[in-house]
């Protein structure tokens, strides 16, 4: 068996390399498809807002994984898609958001800035499950979040769908009053093409 | 104020200072109303029983 050896491959027509190969193994695909790629979890622990920046433009698929958030206060937390060098897009959102309430039924809420996770916030929600944010065409996007609070056994699920003015670029995992703060958990997401 | 900003291809994380624009923006935004507190009737109709139906169970016809 006889090896090739070389760094680079390219389409005949493409601007750059398809394939780059590099001396310690590792593989860059240049606009992959069926491949869903990690991003890096980072602590829920401090700040208003947590952006996941740099996603490519080839992707069509992202899903934002919430273990055990919190904030310190009662502001609902939304999730905001953004473009460029990131502007989340704040208003424009088409959606709705439930969740069960212990011992009062249930509560369903709808906001325009970004998909609530969960229809009402509290400072002692922990909360948990993936929000899948979908390509409908191009820059058109579904978001549909299933979870709820891990602390009380609340369920919630919401829903929303929204149109960039852009290529997507990023999320941003924030409150809706913008100045509730995280103060527990962890985040990261799963992008694919 | 300050947000956390990671990126998905390098991986860096960042902390960066919210700019007086922004704390600006998030500072005029509406503040909602705190949920009005139910009264006993509002939150029996929400786990779906009535005032009779309940009376009725209880055997308070």
């Amino acid at each position: 068996m006889s090896t090739l050896k070389t760094s680079n491959l390219q389409h005949a027509s493409a601007a750059s390399a398809n394939i780059t190969l590099a001396s310690d193994g590792t593989t860059t695909i240049a606009a992959p498809s069926n491949i869903i790629k990690s991003g890096t979890a980072v602590a829920s622990t401090s700040g208003t807002s947590i952006d996941f920046t740099g996603i490519p433009s080839w992707v069509k698929r992202v899903t934002v994984m919430l273990d055990r958030v919190s904030t310190n206060g009662t502001s609902v937390v939304q999730v905001q898609l953004g473009t460029g060098s990131f502007t989340p897009t704040t208003s424009g959102y088409n959606g709705l958001s439930y969740i069960s309430l212990t011992g009062t039924g249930s509560l369903v809420t709808n906001i325009t800035t970004g998909i609530a996770i969960l229809a009402d916030g509290s400072a002692a929600y922990s909360r948990v499950g993936p929000i899948v944010i979908n390509n409908i065409t191009g820059n058109s996007w579904s978001m549909s979040w299933c979870g709820g609070d891990s602390a009380s056994a609340r369920v919630g699920t919401a829903a929303a769908t929204v149109s960039l003015a852009a290529t997507l670029t990023g999320v941003r995992i924030t409150t809706v009053n913008g100045t509730d703060t995280f103060d527990a958990g962890s985040i990261n997401i799963l992008y694919e093409g | 104020m300050e947000r956390i900003e990671v990126n998905v291809i390098t991986g860096e994380q960042t902390i960066i200072p919210l700019t007086e624009e922004e704390i600006a923006e998030i500072q005029s935004r509406p503040q909602p109303e705190p949920p009005a507190e139910l009264t006993a009737e509002e939150k029996l109709e929400r786990s779906g029983l009535t005032v009779a139906e309940l009376k009725s169970l209880l055997g308070l016809d």
